[in-house]
């Protein structure tokens, strides 16, 4: 019985006070700097303007749309077969395979692009015996090649999203398909057909974040809207100009989300939460080899980068270097990071306390508002937070120190938190609260001793997972660094276009690693206990 | 357990270390100097004065030009003390916007006229050159391109390469040339560029890597650039351009004091540190092989000093006034 908790459930202090004071700090941090961004909109500023800009501008928002829409179609093509076949076949090692998803899934895009170009780029390392042969048919440097990079990084989502779906499926529908056809076209025919909704939601996510990414394109001198607008406010700090330039991304992202949310709403799939998994289908014949290449291939692209990085980065002594002259800025990122994620962890309880009690509708529309953020452009980001924050008096000393780091992670991947303990106390069964209230305990008791060690697994993996996103974050942080601090993914960013590609490697090693231990225990509270599905 | 007596150790503790924080000496410095040149520099400063240094470097692909605007932006309230330019013309264009305080720092006695301001705003060391990189695998030495005017040469049509002539060093050059040739030719000069398809690029490291790799034959980039490709091992050459004809361009770094800076005497002594004639030395003798402006400076056999080349010369303070009508054009032709 999983009754989601009645409002009455969370009539205590935490409902009253601190919730409220968590959800106006989370509209602080996160909204905060979006109306910042929003109120430059309408600055009177000299700059471009006429048909000329608008046919550039249009002519960036289509080679966005092209990139993000590739990304999106390739990863589906890859990930969809794939999460569905781990989830229906009986495949060795699928649960350690899905970790893996789930962890390669906070490595930030760039390292896959950095990876691509050190094995495929001008000086790659496996394109030098075909250098001559390809040349100069051979330009490592374009759209298509950034979104397929953008592809290589997202379509764990897509084999997750699938994987999730197809576990809720009702199995008889499998069960009957069986009685007449093999388990291939049962997986193609039935069991892909039911998940659809969530091999879309998936597909959503990779065009969202492929839209709004612009490490990647920028890497492979792809000139798409973001990177632009980037460049652009870089170079002459227009807040105006650059806010009205990345307003149609926000919207284009704010729009996709509601449809997703609309979506989501009327899909079947999420109303079959608690139901018994269909079981796995009866594996035999071409299957098993179409499983075991399925999973090698996975297995194979998730660890690709870190094996060409690793071998780029060669010799060992060069990891030493590296580790030396980037100290300051491995420790300014796991400092921030670490704070970012508890500050998310703080917050996130408070907020999805007053998210969850709603009826499960208005629920998918604040969670809805409540991810917005996330989907934000990272330079939409930076900027607004410069208006919030770059002020007079306390707010000009928090934007002058390394908190601003901090403010710029929480503002963009707070949503997850707030999202994964929204997720975990929704799981909640009613019969607790009515235990606890026989048993005579007390609001705050019954947070303390009921909902936090049932939801403790949900909200751990949402500060894993802001942990890890902290730890690549860039766009924002690029645009807010106070002097004297810097992060690991600024310093390879600066780095790369000095061409040093051992070190730029090494670094990208150490990014990996430092969100591989709290990846790998995000994905084990994700895909590692049964209790956890994207359903509730 | 959580008890008063704890709450106050840890507030204690708290207090101590912020006020630390606050007594300890810093300046805040701005420069576009790449960092792998600068960071050793500034981390030497530290070490010998014990004042800590808050760097704010740029990227390649915004180069100077992103921490021009960025004082300009800061200008009501200054978190900047020290601009450590790479070039001379965006430190013009702030002198000029009043955000330079005067500094006649004694370390800058022995350098010529030529390279300081009139009124102590700022002042020059360590050139660099505006040079041709050519990829010798690509290009025979008795063919390779010695204009910048070669640019033009229909025989290079979709064969060169510069970096994108709003930012750094490449935006300087491009107001030289508008001074130099005056706007309209100037417009000519950069209009044909774009029909001959010349590939513009993020900055001046990218120029280089196109070129050592083979992307392009040839391109504009600067001295430190072409010399690291060099020390590289790379199959690439470096010409001096205009050497029968207008001149190369040479231009120096330039540091100045921010008017307004929170910490002024620390900004102070970090600009004598930097004037030094021995940090002029250890630039030329770098990686970077920047040129001394001092003629008593030594210089290592791979670097040539100003006076041995065929200079590009204009009085620098007709460099903002040439920014200012070259940036709008160049933005409307060269911005993708």
């Amino acid at each position: 019985m999983r009754t989601p908790l009645g409002v009455q459930a969370l009539a205590c202090p935490l409902r009253r006070l601190v919730a409220p004071a968590c959800w106006a700090a989370f509209a602080l941090v996160c909204y905060g700097p979006l109306v910042g961004f929003l109120g430059e909109l309408g600055q009177e500023t000299a700059g471009p303007s006429g048909a000329d800009l608008w046919a550039r501008r249009l002519g960036l928002l289509w080679t966005s749309f092209y990139v993000a829409g590739v990304a999106t179609l390739a990863a589906v093509i890859l990930g969809a077969p794939v999460g569905a076949l781990l989830s229906r076949l009986r495949v060795p090692g699928r649960r350690a395979l899905l970790a893996l998803c789930a962890a390669v899934l906070v490595v930030p895009p760039y390292v896959f692009g950095i990876a691509w170009l050190a094995a495929f780029g001008a000086r790659g390392a496996w394109i030098a015996g075909a250098e001559t042969a390809l040349q100069p048919a051979w330009d490592p440097y374009q759209a298509w090649t950034a979104a397929l990079v953008l592809a290589w990084a997202y379509f764990p989502l897509v084999v997750l999203c699938t994987w999730a779906s197809l576990r809720a499926i009702p199995p008889e529908r499998e069960a009957e398909a069986l009685l007449h056809t093999g388990p291939i076209r049962t997986l193609w025919f039935v069991s892909l057909r039911e998940a659809r909704d969530g091999v879309l939601l998936g597909a959503g996510l990779v065009f969202l974040l492929a839209w709004t990414d612009f490490t990647v394109p920028d890497l492979f001198r792809t000139r798409v809207y973001a990177a632009e607008v980037f460049t652009e406010f870089s170079a002459f700090y227009g807040l105006g100009p650059a806010s009205r330039s990345l307003a149609p991304l926000v919207l284009g992202a704010a729009l996709v989300l509601c449809a997703f949310v609309v979506r989501e709403d009327r899909a079947a799939f999420r109303q079959a939460g608690g139901r018994a998994s269909a079981p796995p289908l009866p594996l035999w014949g071409a299957a098993r080899w179409l499983a075991a290449g399925a999973w090698l291939v996975v297995l194979g692209l998730l660890l690709l980068p870190v094996v060409i990085l690793f071998q780029r980065a060669l010799p060992l002594e060069d990891f030493g270097l590296a580790w030396k002259a980037a100290g300051p800025e491995l420790r300014q990122t796991l400092t921030t990071s670490f704070y970012a994620a508890a500050l998310a962890g703080l917050l996130g309880y408070g907020c999805a306390v007053l998210i969850v009690p709603h009826p499960w509708r208005r629920r998918r529309w604040l969670e809805g508002l409540t991810l917005l953020p996330l989907f934000v452009p990272a330079p939409a980001v930076g900027i607004g937070l410069i208006r919030l924050w770059n002020r007079h008096g306390g707010m000009g000393e928090v934007y002058q120190s390394e908190a601003i780091l901090v403010l710029a992670a929480c503002a963009r991947f707070l949503p997850l938190a707030v999202l994964a303990w929204a997720r975990g106390l929704a799981r909640v069964p009613r019969a607790l609260y009515d235990a606890g209230r026989l048993d005579g305990l007390s609001g705050w008791a019954w947070q303390r001793h009921v909902a936090l060690p049932a939801a403790w697994r949900h909200g751990l993996a949402g500060m894993a997972l802001v942990f890890a996103w902290s730890v690549g974050e860039l766009g924002a942080s690029l645009l807010v660094a106070p002097p004297g601090a810097s992060t690991l993914s600024i310093r390879i960013f600066t780095l790369l276009h000095y061409g040093a590609d051992r070190m730029v490697a090494a670094l990208c090693v150490l990014v990996v690693a430092s969100i591989a231990l709290p990846g790998f225990l995000a994905a084990l509270a994700l895909v590692g206990r049964r209790r956890f599905s994207l359903s509730r | 357990m959580v008890t008063k007596k704890n709450v106050m150790f840890v507030a204690l503790v708290g207090m101590a270390a912020l006020s630390a924080r606050a007594a300890e000496r810093q300046v805040v410095v701005y420069t576009a100097l790449d960092r792998m040149f600068s960071e050793p520099i500034l981390a030497d400063f530290t070490a010998r004065t014990g004042i800590a240094v808050k760097p704010a470097y740029d990227t390649e692909a915004t180069k100077t030009v992103g921490l021009y605007n960025r004082l300009v932006a800061e200008r009501s309230r200054p978190v900047c003390d020290v601009f450590w330019n790479n070039e001379i013309a965006r430190t013009l264009a702030l002198d000029r916007e009043g955000l330079l305080a005067p500094y006649d720092s004694p370390s800058a006695s022995d350098i010529p006229a030529a390279f300081r301001s009139p009124v102590h705003t700022w002042t020059g060391f360590a050139a660099r050159a505006r040079v041709i990189i050519y990829n010798t695998q690509l290009v025979k030495d008795e063919e390779a391109p010695d204009s910048v005017f070669d640019l033009l040469d229909p025989r290079w049509k979709g064969k060169a390469a510069i970096a994108l002539p709003l930012f750094g060093s490449t935006s300087t050059h491009a107001a030289a040339l508008f001074a130099y040739l005056k706007p309209e030719p100037a417009k000519a000069f950069f209009s044909g560029l774009v029909a001959n398809q010349v590939k513009v690029l993020a900055g001046n490291a990218t120029v280089r890597d196109d070129v050592a790799a083979g992307i392009v034959p040839w391109g504009l980039t600067d001295t430190d650039d072409a010399y690291g490709a060099i020390v590289a091992g790379k199959p690439v050459k470096m010409v001096y351009p205009d050497q029968e004809g207008i001149g190369t361009l040479v231009f120096p770094n330039t540091v100045a004091l921010i008017a307004g800076a929170p910490h002024p005497d620390e900004g102070r002594a970090l600009i004598d540190y930097l004037l030094s004639p021995e940090e002029e030395r250890r630039l030329a003798e770098g990686a970077g092989a920047q040129i001394p402006v001092r003629a008593t400076v030594p210089v290592p056999g791979h670097v040539r000093r100003a006076s041995d080349l065929r200079c590009f010369t204009l009085p620098w303070e007709e460099l903002p006034a040439a920014l200012e009508v070259s940036q709008p054009f160049l933005q409307s032709t060269f911005m993708r």
